[in-house]
């Protein structure tokens, strides 16, 4: 069995790291996080923010000085994204930085990554009014592309669409129209005030995985970090599942060949709930692997589809089966995922399906020892939650579990939202294709 | 009698075995202190494969997709199981891809290593096809193919190889078309099984925290103890130009932008393995040199808006036979995007700054790939099946000099081009 050597520190009141020191990798992870309020015009500002942050500092100012920094850096990446969830959005700066030790030059490329993190977050390039017109417009343009470019890729946008509808009673959540909405709110003044308020929230939590040892790692932050003292406090709380609502289906058409079935549903379980690894365990026998219920019946057996697959979300305990199929088969196939999660709910699974189904989350947990990233995502997701559990915790619950917590499981998951897109192409006829040859 | 040769890196601190089993099959293991394996079994051919000689000598021709189709099918065990289900029960998880030139059947475990490994060896090498799975599969690709045909960078990628190609295979779909694969009977399948997965055109290819020794005693508990005869290659000679289809693709989709793939037709390939691998190294540093978010390109371009999205892709590919270099991203006129890159490849100078900057990213990324033993297994088998040594590719990254460079810019400036555009509907 593999441990890993977790430390934690308090450099500040407002800076936390975690840091796991490892001689596996030749590369390691440092990310920071800070997490505010889930709003629509939170994660629109943030996003855009993102953009702006990653464009310069005082010190490296464009984006080619920024990148020839990284590249010194022996090809460190530097990405400043944001994520949400139905209660908070999560700012993060990721870098995965080459080991000092395969630095030829003898480069200290751990401390010359938290500097450049710490010159993004802190020292953004801005004069007494704030970010520079130009350069806010010009983010603000990516981001709207982006987000129009949501439905280029149907299976992604089926799945947007269904969360959408999921957190639908909860009118802070960022649908893609309420997030196109705040994007006219955007300007180099509005922008500059939402950063001031972002780095007046606490605390920065810091997760490394690397060869450094972790007092090095806190001695540097402690060094760039310093001056960081923000006066607000935002901590995510351990909020209870969403409850099941009405039944409410849409359905949207697009000129595609293949179309999209999403299914949603609620469920009382979520990761704070004793019930939690259960849940998993069910979720991996119902649609996660390729021996589950429904990749076994819906797509092998019945052939609707190449892809049929389920996915729970940890934090609202919600479940999403997501499929790829042909539009008139829609009602067959609805009928048969339900009729899979019937067959969960009566218990009927076998034992060589409940083994199997365990043997695969412990081969999955296990597998996040071989990688920096995912060892910085276990932690750091629970760390942030207050949750003290090891991959080994979870590994030893997954084998504790039995078929009647899954059964009790299966009936919490109550369906309530369905999106479906509809192909209005044949295929044949889906590509105009216009060539010339000068 | 076994053949069996190792590789080691100093600068990497890695070490690997190649091993010739009785059986004709090529056994590489790199052990690596992880907690998972990996192990692939590989064979080289892939979709450009629709061609081979038959035992009287004539050719015998594939539908477009054969390989892709097979690599579906050979999961289904002879007593109606499946082989995903076995992996199940060590706790391993399995899959396959089928890439251009290669098809590889695969798993990732933590406890369990040699019965999963022993049960990859048993499906890859025991075929069993019926009229029912082949028909029952048919509908299921149907739907892959659907789902890629709608994928507009998927569109965009194959419009810019169909640009590219008039003859060559590469320009065809991976998966086919449910027209080539409606074609498919059990029959099709062994006769293509039969002319490919031959022991001695096979890789069994391992990482992670195992030895040679330990690979080989499953090895040998599944496989022959003889050579089952040597793969005999059909070379299909294609008379392929080297200027271009079309200059100009457009497909209309459901997109909110204009997605763009600007391609670049090398047709000077070299034939020795490794003078290829240094071309692949040449131009990979070349392109970082003039493509990358730290060029003076990247940053007009994005600035002045000629791409909305700051995503600008690249990359060169190099095969025995085909190679090409591609940028790729989103922007309103993909015609102004072609026009600037090739003002700026007409008026560019290289400069010795950005060269080294250029090896030091790919030194960089060389190093990094060490640490996934998926990584390492994959390109080990790349590598491989194309005879190469992979530790290799570290000492001709560090032996390219500058000259080189401007010699392979002056190439790249006189590759002729195409464009795909996916505009929307």
């Amino acid at each position: 069995m593999d441990t890993l050597d977790i430390k934690r520190f308090e450099i500040s009141e407002h800076l936390r790291l975690c840091a796991v020191q490892t001689d596996k990798f030749k590369a390691g992870t440092i990310t920071f996080h800070i997490a505010m309020p889930v709003s629509p015009k939170n994660v629109a500002f943030a996003s855009v923010l993102c953009g702006v942050l990653k464009r310069g500092n005082k010190k490296y100012p464009t984006v080619t000085d920024v990148y020839r920094r990284l590249d010194e850096l022996y090809a460190s990446s530097l990405d400043v994204r944001t994520s949400f969830n139905s209660s908070e959005i999560s700012l993060s700066l990721y870098s995965e930085l080459l080991d000092n030790a395969f630095a030829p030059c003898g480069t200290d490329i751990l401390d010359g990554i938290i500097e450049l993190i710490s010159l993004a977050l802190l020292c953004p390039v801005a004069d007494g009014n704030g970010f520079a017109e130009s350069t806010v417009a010009r983010e603000v343009a990516t981001l709207r592309s982006a987000l129009l470019a949501e439905s280029n890729n149907t299976q992604s946008y089926a799945l947007i669409r269904v969360k959408e509808m999921l957190c639908r009673e909860n009118p802070n959540y960022p649908t893609l129209e309420a997030l196109l909405g705040v994007l006219d709110d955007i300007d180099a003044r509005s922008l500059w005030a939402f950063y001031l308020e972002l780095v007046s929230y606490s605390p920065l939590d810091v997760f490394y995985v690397g060869g450094t040892d972790a007092e090095t790692v806190a001695k540097k932050l402690g060094t760039y970090f310093g001056s960081y003292a923000p006066t607000k406090s935002f901590s995510q709380d351990a909020k209870a599942p969403d409850a099941p609502l009405q039944m409410s289906e849409r359905s949207e058409q697009m000129s595609v060949s293949q179309s999209k079935l999403a299914l949603g549903f609620h469920s009382s379980v979520n990761l704070m709930s004793t019930d939690y690894h259960a849940a998993i365990l069910f979720n991996e026998i119902f649609g996660a692997s390729p021996i589950s219920k429904l990749f076994v019946n819906v797509r092998e057996k019945m052939g609707l589809c190449y892809y049929c697959g389920s996915s729970y979300n940890t934090f609202s305990g919600a479940l999403i089966v997501s499929s790829g199929i042909e539009g008139s088969r829609r009602e067959l196939a609805e009928r048969e995922i339900l009729a899979q999660l019937d067959t969960l709910k009566r218990g009927e699974i076998s034992d060589a399906e409940l083994a199997a189904a365990k043997k695969s989350l412990i081969n999955v947990y296990r597998q996040i020892y071989d990688n920096p990233f995912d060892i910085s995502n276990f932690h750091s997701s629970r760390m942030r939650l207050g949750i003290d559990e090891s991959i080994e915790d979870c590994i030893s619950a997954f084998d504790a579990v039995s078929l009647e917590d899954i059964v009790r499981v299966a009936k919490t998951f109550v369906h309530d939202t369905t999106f479906f897109i509809e192909g209005t192409s044949d295929g044949d006829e889906k590509c105009e294709v216009d060539e010339y040859d000068e | 009698m076994m053949n069996k040769r190792a590789f080691e890196s100093a600068m990497l601190g890695e070490r690997y075995e190649r091993i010739t089993h009785r059986s004709g099959l090529t056994v590489i293991v790199f052990p690596k202190k992880l907690t998972t394996a990996y192990a692939i079994m590989g064979i080289c051919c892939g979709s450009v494969n629709t061609a081979a000689k038959a035992a009287d000598g004539s050719k015998m021709i594939f539908p477009e997709g054969v390989a892709h189709f097979l690599e579906h099918k050979l999961f289904t065990c002879e007593d109606g199981s499946d082989a995903f289900e076995h992996f199940s029960d060590y706790g391993a998880d399995a899959n396959a891809y089928t890439s251009f030139n290669r098809t590889a059947y695969l798993f990732s475990c933590t406890e369990n290593f040699d019965k999963s490994l022993g049960e990859l060896i048993d499906f890859v090498t025991h075929p069993y096809f019926t009229s029912e799975s082949v028909a029952s599969e048919k509908p299921i690709i149907t739907e892959e193919i659907k789902m890629y045909d709608d994928s507009p960078s998927e569109a965009c990628f194959y419009g810019m190889l169909e640009g590219m190609y008039v003859h060559n295979k590469v320009k065809n779909n991976i998966c086919g078309s449910s027209e080539s694969i409606a074609k498919i009977t059990p029959d099709t399948l062994y006769s293509f099984y039969d002319s490919f997965y031959k022991l001695s055109n096979m890789y069994l290819i391992v990482c992670g925290n195992v030895n040679a020794d330990q690979v080989l005693a499953v090895a040998d508990a599944h496989l022959p103890s003889e050579s089952c005869g040597a793969f005999e290659e059909y070379v299909d000679v294609l008379d392929e130009p080297t200027t271009v289809a079309l200059e100009y693709t457009e497909k209309k989709m459901q997109v909110s932008k204009p997605i763009f793939s600007i391609g670049f037709k090398d047709s000077n390939i070299p034939l020795s393995v490794y003078e290829r691998y240094r071309k692949d190294a040449g131009m990979a540093i070349l392109n970082e040199m003039i493509f990358s978010r730290a060029t003076k390109i990247y940053s007009y371009l994005y600035e002045n808006g000629i791409i909305s999205s700051p995503n600008l892709d690249y990359g060169y590919t190099i095969s025995r036979s085909f190679a090409y270099n591609f940028i790729s991203g989103e922007a309103s006129d993909p015609e102004a995007v072609l026009k600037v890159i090739k003002e700026y490849l007409e008026q560019a100078h290289l400069f010795e700054e950005d060269f080294k900057r250029g090896k030091r990213v790919m030194y960089a990324e060389f190093v990094k790939s060490f640490d996934s033993s998926e990584s390492i297994a994959n390109t080990l088998l790349s590598f491989v099946g194309d005879g190469a040594e992979l530790f290799e590719y570290g000492k001709i990254l560090e032996s390219i000099s500058f000259e080189e460079i401007k010699a392979l810019f002056d190439e790249l400036r006189s590759m002729p081009t195409t464009l795909c555009a996916v505009v929307p509907c």
